[in-house]
Order: structure tokens, then sequence, then C-alpha cells
């Protein structure tokens, strides 16, 4: 449809409705939100390693609140998987639970939710919400097995498995599910909290169409896609059309095979259209650095979604205006039965890193340099006090810098790229409370963003100590230097050493696994963001703050900034 | 004979209101334009024209007040325009970035370049010093008083005024602030300290660090402007007490604000009109009410059930995390200065910026050409601008029609007044969703309550808000543009204390739990005793922070004492139970409940407000009737709808809309589906027809 047909239809559409209902269906998986935040039990659900939706019953995405962008968009393909598998009727009161990586979904432990929504006796919505649980089977606890060779090793599978039947919990269903967690308590009340968003969900669309009526709600919801639609395509028609392509690569440890794999992309620009296509790129291997087709498609929007305006509401409008294109059999879309616990989550910047790269030239004041990519462990064993299994996947030590971008210096301590800032760190005083792990530090990593005129985002580093043996699995990037833009420089890789008690600090390689004795202390360096533009144009007080906050060394101010203005001695000593 | 007086003060944003009432029962008000900076010089030109309407001489009225109540936004402004004092942080060695990172979060997820506000506290001024207590709140390792006095002759050196500490696990183990606290007075006697286990005694480091550097941040301005304003006033004879409105709504001394309680005061402002809905709420028979407060820029929402404000600590100022109780106010973007404008899809916005009153709505011939709610509010006849401040500020209709069709009707392809119409149902969409925010998400059905506008603008927009949310009866003061400063003369002392005790409900130990209350309630007494409130009209309320099991948030619960004798409390289960599904659509009653915190709220009752009766009329209000004006309704279209004098509109006056009712500083804007009356004390009600 044409811009001047939507307007046309306009005369029918009362424009004021729609932005009415925009801003309830908005306000409904804001609620949604509330719930999972407020009532679940992990950590992980507490960072917002979560998302929620309100879905149409022709599995549109009507609006979203994404806890983190990787996870959205992936509920229309999940939903379609679970309307065909579970073939009979569905009723109210129905909830169902779904984490198929092969149907739709992202990483193996993240976990949606679907509850339909009916009026008048008619499925008209679905309210969706999915989660990062903490456990659900697989080889090793919470999932990431650098050695896993397939998706069974990861998780168990559960296609589309209706957990209540109009509306009573099966118990039956409910214990299998619980006795293939090594944390039942933990994630029995997560996966409560996730039902029981949707049930919120639920009540605001009940609410909203008792007011207004079904038919003028959908009428105008189809239309507030075609408004959001619109002001998307509008954006891309103001980026320089044409073709563009960029590559990324993650480098392999030996024994996988390749010693990397590259991201490929070619992205066409035109016609307030964009096609982001993939499916050039390496193909896939038999260990966890495979991504899905969910998880991929995700990757590649939400990006785009970052160098346009970011007040366009987030639904299926918008999605229209985006092609992906991924070829099964690539590591971008794995086919059965692959694993891919790394490659549905941190690896994901390298498709983000090709969409920010490959559009430089078309959108050069909307892009940004290099994110720093993650490198983080999972720590996991029994508290030698209580006798207890701990496991602990701490955000704390998943926080690089961001690139740089026209006018704006990276965020420091935000990352990484395909979350887009969206999960918090954990708390220290709520981390430190439940295992046998004390926090000795964590700062932002000095030098280690990339100078630039808007330099990259600094870096942190933190400490764990380790009060039990603990078996840690080191998942992520440790090679990457975070690409600058423009003149920008590069910003500082990953790091990780581990300083046994009474030891000598040795820096395990990534994505291994090792035993650590008690006493051990962890330290990650999680890497800065790349500089964007030349960091001779850096504006002077700007170089003055950060030598003054020791954001910077006066050694780096001397070697990439002009330094010839007032208040920076040639000794380097701040004025 | 000499009266003595009450006078409650809100320096808003453009004007300071003030209302006064004396020992007889009369009430007085005005409302006086801001000049300058300094509130108080404002807060004292408010006085002298309180003392001008009350025909006495200025030193006379003076010397007869016996409280003020102050609502400062002095805190408000510092943080929001970033004029605060020089701040220092002293933090455990190895977490000097937490202030500032915010936990990593940015809030605008797509936006790349968003920016974080800049911190309270430079990196430079956050100084890590070595101890550690641990969870369980041992001391792992001593506080190393000489690193913490190099931190403080840096900061000495770099000339801060206030230094903030904040230590880990000092909620469960303060010994090392407090030690830190005698190194500083030692060192440093003048220095503003705020220390993080006084200000915020809750686990949470990040809530905990910022909380206490905003306390630290206002602290000195807050300090300094309250001497002023005392001196100011002494200048003129005053010799009573002055009182500041507190963000719970409740009071505080002068003293208590400026040595420890600053960060309290952050909605010192929006307080008062909350307080004021709960007292009439009381009056009431402790109704179920909403209150909305609707100012030039911003409209402020408060749930008030029973008699009661609901209080909150997940809060923000300017960004800037807080987590101290304050009332659960809701603002939107949304007043009578809000901006409307079309985007590129042709779709409508309106607010949240905001003209403000320079230039303003461009009907105020001030230059602005933007279309605001108050120009739309003009077009649609619902504001008359030759009564605009009873016609002390003369208003220009073809402005505001030229600004609408300008910035809106032509975007839209639409006539002025469906354009007006369209930026008048947007505003109220946002008001709405305000109201829908502080009920239905927090688990109460805004239909079992009452509307009440506070606020100029507010009953202009209030028929199609209460029509949205199925509200069905609205209540408008006679006096709802000082509806804040009187509601200043109705609240209470009012302290909030709060001890960590964590344990499963069922196997409590009710000894321990008595104890802290005792403790907290004999705190609470204390303070109290020192504002000079008599024991017998101190009262407390006992609450509890509960959750299932491996649950990481609270629900907050009063909690009555008797049922704590009840062995293992079985109706606080069930209230917890009950409590969950009701917010959160679930509850699993098999998983053990544990209490987190304990906390006290102690109430010093300041005052009696004797509402006084207005003289009554018959139910025939033609006398009142001024004539008709050409008004557009969304349902009707333009009709002819007789316009009321407020003035002359009595206590038991019945008036069948659609009908307006205009007062010099509020319209009441009565649709064809509400019926307004009168009530005994002039205040207008609006009941929806059948």
């Amino acid at each position: 449809m044409t811009a001047d047909e939507r307007r046309g239809r306009a005369v029918l559409i009362d424009p004021i409705l729609v932005a009415v209902l925009g801003k309830k269906i908005e306000a409904a998986t804001r609620d949604m939100t509330r719930v999972i935040e407020r009532t679940s039990r992990s950590q992980l659900l507490q960072v917002r390693d979560f998302t929620a939706a309100v879905l149409d019953a022709d599995r549109r995405i009507l609006a979203q609140n994404e806890g983190l962008p990787l996870m959205a968009y992936g509920f229309s393909e999940m939903l379609g998987h679970l309307v065909e598998q579970v073939g009979g009727p569905i009723r109210p009161g129905d909830v169902f639970v779904h984490n198929d990586t092969f149907g739709g979904n992202n990483q193996a432990q993240d976990t949606g939710v679907f509850r339909p929504v009916f009026i008048d006796g008619e499925l008209r919505f679905w309210t969706a919400t999915k989660g990062h649980l903490a456990d659900l089977g697989g080889r090793s606890a919470g999932g990431y097995d650098p050695q896993a060779t397939d998706v069974w090793q990861e998780t168990i599978r559960i296609p589309p498995l209706r957990v209540f039947d109009g509306g009573s919990l099966r118990r039956d269903v409910w214990n299998v599910l619980m006795a293939n967690s090594r944390f039942p308590e933990l994630v029995g009340g997560d996966l409560r909290a996730l039902m029981g968003a949707t049930g919120v969900g639920e009540r605001a669309l009940w609410e909203l169409c008792e007011r207004y009526g079904i038919d003028v709600a959908m009428e105008h919801l189809d239309a507030l896609l075609d408004f959001s639609e619109e002001r998307a395509r509008a954006e891309i028609e103001r980026m320089i059309p044409g073709t563009y392509t960029a590559e990324a690569t993650w480098d392999l440890p030996a024994g996988v095979g390749p010693d990397r794999l590259v991201c490929r992309l070619t992205a066409t620009v035109g016609g307030g259209r964009v096609v982001l296509d993939f499916s050039d790129s390496d193909a896939q291997v038999d260990r966890y650095y495979n991504g899905v087709h969910g998880t991929s498609y995700a990757a590649a929007t939400s990006t785009f979604l970052m160098i346009i305006d970011p007040d366009i509401p987030h639904n299926g409008g918008v999605e229209r205006c985006i092609e992906v294109v991924l070829a099964e059999g690539t590591f971008l879309h794995a086919a059965f039965p692959a694993p891919s616990v790394l490659g549905n989550f941190v690896m994901n910047d390298v498709i983000a890193e090709t969409v920010m790269k490959a559009l430089a030239p078309a959108a050069p004041d909307r892009v940004c340099a290099g994110w720093g990519r993650g490198l983080n462990v999972s720590l996991y064993g029994t508290d030698p006090a209580t006798g207890r299994e701990f496991l602990a996947v701490p955000l704390l030590s998943n926080k690089c810098g961001a690139g740089g971008v026209a006018g704006v210096d990276g965020q420091d301590c935000i990352g990484i790229l395909t979350c887009g800032g969206g999960f918090a760190f954990d708390d220290y005083e709520v981390f430190e409370g439940g295992m046998p792990i004390t926090l000795l530090s964590h700062e932002y990593w000095e030098d280690s963003a990339g100078p630039g005129e808007w330099r990259g985002g600094l870096g942190i580093r933190v400490a764990y100590l380790m009060e039990a043996e603990t078996v840690v699995t080191c998942f992520g990037d440790g090679s990457d230097e975070p690409y600058g833009l423009f003149g920008g420089e590069r910003g500082s890789p990953n790091r990780m050493v581990v300083t046994p008690p009474g030891g000598e600090p040795y820096e395990p390689a990534p994505n291994s696994t090792t035993l650590v004795a008690n006493g051990s202390i962890v330290e990650m360096f999680n890497a800065g963001g790349g500089g964007y533009g030349s960091p001779a144009a850096r504006q002077h007080t700007l170089v003055l703050s950060d030598v003054r906050n020791r954001m910077i060394s006066e050694r780096t101010a001397h070697r990439f900034h002009d330094t010839s203005g007032a208040g920076l001695s040639a000794a380097g000593h701040p004025g | 004979m000499t009266n003595v007086f009450h006078v409650g003060v809100d320096v808003g944003g453009t004007f300071t209101d003030l209302v006064c009432v004396s020992d007889d029962g009369t009430m007085t008000a005005t409302k006086v334009p801001n000049v300058g900076d300094d509130p108080s010089t404002d807060v004292c030109a408010g006085l002298d024209d309180l003392a001008d309407r009350l025909g006495l001489s200025p030193e006379g009225f003076y010397g007869a007040i016996e409280v003020i109540v102050h609502g400062t936004t002095v805190a408000t402004n510092a943080i929001l325009t970033g004029r605060i004092a020089r701040t220092g942080l002293i933090t455990t060695f190895g977490f000097r970035d937490a202030l500032e990172m915010r936990r990593g979060i940015r809030e605008r997820l797509y936006d790349n370049k968003y920016t974080p506000p800049p911190p309270l506290v430079p990196r430079y001024l956050r100084l890590g010093v070595r101890e550690r207590v641990d969870a369980a709140g041992s001391v792992v390792e001593p506080l190393d008083e000489d690193h913490l006095r190099e931190a403080v002759a840096e900061l000495r050196a770099e000339d801060v005024e206030s230094v903030a500490v904040c230590f880990l696990h000092a909620y469960r183990n303060p010994a090392h602030e407090a030690q830190a606290a005698e190194v500083i007075a030692a060192e440093w006697p003048e220095v503003h300290v705020s220390l993080s286990h006084a200000v915020l005694s809750e686990r949470r480091f990040y809530e905990r660090i910022s909380t206490t550097a905003i306390n630290a941040a206002v602290g000195p301005i807050l300090a300094t402007y309250l001497r002023h304003l005392l001196a100011e006033l002494g200048r003129r004879g005053f010799g009573g007490a002055l009182r500041v409105m507190k963000s719970n709504g409740g009071l505080m001394s002068p003293e208590v604000a400026a040595a420890r309680e600053a960060a309290h005061t952050l909605l010192s402002g929006p307080a008062g009109a909350v307080a004021g809905g709960t007292a009439f709420s009381r009056m009431q028979g402790n109704a179920n009410l909403i209150v909305m407060d609707m100012g030039g820029t911003s409209c402020d929402v408060c749930l008030i059930e029973e008699g009661a404000s609901l209080v909150t600590r997940e809060g923000s100022v300017a960004r800037y995390r807080l987590m101290l109780p304050m009332l659960d106010i809701h603002t939107v973007g949304a007043g009578g200065g809000s901006i409307a404008r079309v985007d590129e899809a042709g779709l409508l916005e309106v607010g949240p910026a905001s003209a403000g009153s320079h230039p303003g709505p461009a009907c105020y011939r001030r230059g602005g050409d933007f279309a605001t709610v108050t120009d739309a509010d003009v077009v649609l006849g619902y504001i008359s601008p030759d009564y605009f401040l009873g016609g002390r500020m003369a208003l220009d209709g073809d402005l505001a029609r030229q600004a609408v069709r300008a910035q809106v009707a032509d975007a839209l392809g639409t006539s002025d007044l469906e354009a007006a119409a369209g930026v008048y149902d947007v505003i109220n969409a946002k008001m709405a969703a305000a109201i829908r925010e502080v009920s239905v998400q927090r688990g109460y059905d805004p239909r079992r309550f009452t509307l009440l506008v506070a606020g100029g603008a507010g009953a202009v927009h209030v028929c199609p808000i209460a029509r949205d949310i199925g509200i069905r009866r609205v209540m408008v003061p006679r006096d709802a543009s000082v509806f804040s400063a009187f509601g200043m003369l109705t609240t209470d002392y009012r302290h909030d204390f709060v001890r960590t005790y964590e344990a499963t409900l069922a196997a409590a130990e009710v000894d321990t739990i008595r104890a802290a209350y005792a403790e907290m309630c004999g705190e609470g007494e204390e303070l109290l005793d020192a504002e000079g409130v008599e024991a017998a009209e101190m009262s407390h309320v006992l609450k509890m922070d509960l959750r299932y099991h491996g649950q990481i948030h609270e629900v907050e619960m009063p909690v009555d004492p008797a049922a704590l004798d009840e062995p293992g409390m079985p109706s606080i289960h069930q209230r917890f139970h009950e409590r969950h599904e009701e917010i959160y659509s679930y509850a699993t009653e098999a998983d053990p409940v544990e209490v987190v915190n304990l906390r006290v709220t102690s109430i010093g009752h300041a005052w009696a407000t004797e509402p006084r009766a207005e003289r009554l009329g018959g139910a025939d209000a033609s006398g009142a009737f001024k004539g008709n004006r050409s008004t557009y309704f969304r349902d009707s279209g333009v009709v002819e709808v007789p316009v009321y004098d407020g003035t002359a509109v009595l206590g038991g006056m019945r008036i069948d809309g659609p009908c307006i009712v205009e007062l010099p500083d509020t319209n009441v804007v009565v649709d064809a589906h509400f019926d307004l009356s009168c009530d005994g004390y002039g205040h207008f009600l609006l009941e929806a027809k059948d």
C-alpha cells in the first residue's frame, strides 16, 4: 500500500484513537514487564534478561517491551510453530511454554510463554513473554558448554507445551519440567513470574476491548502498524541508497574446525526498505558457536532499529520495511540439531557489527563504532558452608564499552551491542548475599576505550574471590579489538586472569572450562569500545576532563590528542 | 481580638500560592507571580499580599502567624538545574564508579546517542577507602583510618562542601560509616556529611549510594535557603514555627531537613495537593480518592485509599535514582502549556514539551506561536478569553485559533475545531493513562474512586478523563487552583524508619520483631518530641516488606500488631497471597513467605482542620447564570452552553450538564454526561448521569 492510500484510509480511521490505543498496548507490555521484574527469583530476570509482547491472532507484534532487544522480534516465528504443532483447539485459560531453538526460539535457556486471549469467545490476541531460565537440563549447569556437540547437551527441548489447560495447572507436566532443572525452586518461580505476566497482559486487553469494542480496536491497531511502517520508511528514505557490504569475524579455538567464522553481509538500501542478506556467511560448526534463525533475525532487526529514530514503535509494521535473508546451514541459521548457546547470545554481535559497518556510508551520523564483545564466566560449585549447589552467570562482568557515535562518546560499562544496554548488572549487595563469592572490585578500566573525536565507552575490570572450589566456564570473545570508525582508534580486547591462592596468575583460553581452587581470584577485563572520528579533533576540554577523572591516562592523552592547549603540562599533570 | 494564623505556602514554577487559615476558621487565599531566583522573596511577597487582603499591617500579620508550612522546590531545582553543592563521595575501595555506572543500563534502548545525566559526583571526587564488611555484617577488613584521612584531605583540597559516605553492606553493619563520621568530624568539622545507613538503611548498593549522593548534593543548598528564609521572616516579625513539607506527605522541622533529611524534600511541592486530598478523604469518611493536579507543564496524579495516600520507594528525580519513601505521585508531561504537533506520519502528539509561561500558549500574546492545550481549550470554548484569572489576564482567541490551525489542523486536514478537539483528546488520554498507572497498574480499580481535581486547568479536562476510566464521581474544590497550599495546612508530622530483618514468616521471632518496632517507634517519638508534638498526638503505623521465598523484591503491607500474636501469623500470610494475586495475577500459596524489612511510620498529629460550612442556597442556580457560550463537544458538535458565575454558585445548588462554571482561577467544564452540584462547603461535585 502506498503512503497516499494509507492517508486515504485515515478518513475512516481516527488518528487520535490510533495514538491512544498504541499507548494502551504499550502500557500493557510495561505491566507485564513489571510482574517479571517484581516477582521473579533469579538474578537473570532481575537484570532484565527477558522480553514481553502482545501479538494479534495473525501473529503480528502489536507492541513489545524489550528488556533485551535480542530476544524480541522472534515471537511471531515461535507462535507460528506453536499453532502448527499444537494442532487441536486452543482454549481460554491455556498457557504454553516453548523453548525449541528450532521452532523460532533464541537461546535454548530463553523460555517463551504464550497465553491466548479470547474476546467474546474468539481468540484475538496472544500475550507472550520470554525469559532466560537459569537451568533447564543439558550436560552442564546453566547451559554454557563449549564442548557440547548437539542441542540435547544444552537443554531439554520443549516444543510448544500446554502447561495450563483451561485455567488449571497440569501438575504432571509441571513436574516433568521441574524434574529436569538443577534448580527447580529458582526456575519454577521464574516460570511462574513469566506466566503471571501474560495474565496481567490478558487483563489489560480485556479492559481495552470492553471499552472500545474489539472491531474498533483491531482496525485502529492495524492502522498503528501502518503508521509505524510509514515512519520507518521515511527514515530509511533519508539514508543514501545503495548496496553495501561488511564482514565481521569470530576466532575459534583449536579443534573446532576452522580458525574463525566469518559473517558476511550485503545490505541494500532503497525505496524505503532495507534488505540485510547474510547468506554468504560461513558454514555451521558442531560446537556452540552457531546461531538459529530466530536470534539472527532479531539481532539484525534490532541493530538496524538503532540507526533509525528510536521513538518509532517497534511492532509488526516496522518489520515490514526490513528483510533479513539467512541461509540454512550457515552458522547464523544452523540446521537441526546443532548446538547454539553462544551463537544465540554473545556471538550475535558479529551480525550487529556488520550492520553498523556496512551502513556507515549510508547513515554516517547514526552508526556507532565497535562495541566491546562479551567475555563472561559461568561459576558453578557447591557452597562449603551450606552444602548447596550454586550457579552464577554474573552480568557484573558482561559490561563492555559502547562504540563512539557522531557527537557522543560511547557509553561506559553498557554492552553488549545486541542487548542495547537493556540488562542491568547485578546489585553488589544482592549478588553477595547468596553465594560463596566475594566481589573484590568493579570499576572502570582506565584507557580501555578506543580514542577518537568521540571516544569509545570504557570497559570495566571486575574481580571475584571464589570461596568454594568452582567450575569456571569462560565464554565469549578474547581477541577482538572493537573497530574504530572514520579515523577512530580500536578499543582494548577482553581478558580473563585467574590467580590461584599462593599461585601464579594465568589466563584461561576463552570458551574453556577449568576447575579453580577455593580462594582463587577470577578477574575479568571487559573490552572498551572503538572511537569515532580522528582523536586529534577531540575537544580539548573533553580530553582534560577524561584525564582529570582518570578515564584515560596522561600518556594516552599525549599520544592521541592535541594537548598543546592549556591545562595539561608536558609532565601530564592536569591543571 | 487578635487572630492567630496558619499559612500554607507552595512555591511553584510560575506562581506562589498561599492559603491562610485563622483560628476563627476563615480562609484567605492568594496567588502571586514569582520574581527572580530567590524563593524567599516570593514567600514574603505572598505573605505581604495576604496581610493586605486581611486588612492587617505586615508587622501585625507576621507577628500573628503561628505556623508556616512550606512546600519548597529548592532541592528539586538544584538537582534539575545542576546547581548543587560541590560533593565528594567516600566509598569502599574498588567500587567508586557504582554511582556513575547506573547499573549499566541505557534507558533508551535503541538510542545510540543517548547520554546519561552527569554523575552528581564526578569521578575525581569519588574516592575508595580500604575497609570491608560482608553480607552477614561481619568486618572482613577494618576501616583503614589513615587511608580515610588521605581521602578527606584530598576532598578538602578540592573545596568540597558536602561529603557522602557509602560503604558496602552498611545497612547490615554501620560501624565503619559511624567510625568514618567521627574521623571526618575531627578532621573537618564544618563539612556537611551524609551517611548511607542514616539516609537509607536498606540493602541495594546502587540505590543507597545514589540516594546518599543526592542527599549530600542538596543538603547544604537547602540548609542555606532555610536559614536565609528564617532570617527574612524573623526580620519581618515572624516568631512562629516554620515547617517543611516532605516527599512522604508529612512535615518536618527546618533543623531536621537541613541536617539530615534534605533528600526528603524532593517531592515537597506536589505533596501538598496529596495532603489536601487525604484531608478531604478523611472528611468524607475515608473516601477513596484519586488526586489529579494539572498545572502548566505537568500533571501529578496520586491515589488515596481509605484516607491514606500510597507511598513508594521506587522513585527518581531528574533521572537520578532516589529510594526514599515518597508519595506515589505519578507525573506526566501534560499541562496547559503542553505543545501539540503532528509528526511525519500524520500522528498527533501533545507534550511533553511545554511552552511554559514564556512565551507560553499562543493566546497569551507573548510572542509564542506554539499550539498548546490552553489554546485548544480556548478554541473549543471551554476557557473564556475575557475571564482568564478572573479577567486579570486577557487571552487572544484569534491567536489561539491561528496556532491550532497552523500547527495541527492544516497537517491533519481537519477543521480548527476538530483539530483542537484532537489536542484535547490526546492530552486527556495521557492524563487518563497516568491515572491508570497509579490505579490499575497497582491493582486498584479506579471505578471505586472519586476523582479530585486540583490546579486551575484540571477541571476543564476532567469529564472525558473520568469517563475514559469509568469514574462516575468528580470533586472540584472551590479553591482548586491553590489546593496544594491548602493541603499543607492539613497534614501531619511524618517520619519513616526501616530495619532489615530477614526470616521465614512462619518461623519469625516475634520478640525480635516487636523489639525492632519498639525501637523505631522510640526514635519516632524522640523526633516528634523535638518538633513540639505532644505525646497524645503521636501514633505509629507498622509495616512489613514480604515476599515469597526466593523472590528478590517485596510487597510492602501494613501490619495489625495483633496479627503478630497468632502462631505462624496466618492472617498476614493470607493478606499477602491476596495482594500478590491482585497486583501480579497469581499467588503461589505453597511457597513459604518471608519477611525482609520492618517499617514504621511515626505520625505526629499537627492540627485539626475544621472545614467551615458555606452558606446554603436553594437548588436553583439561575441567579448565577451569566449567559450562553458556543462550545464544542466531541459527541454533539458546537452547542450553546450556559455559563455560570462560580462565585454565586452556593451550597445546595444543582446545574445539569452541559454547563460551564467560571471561578476567578478555575473553570469547571461539565459535559453532557455529568451534572454538577455544590456541597455544603462550597466544593463542586460532578456526578455521571445514569
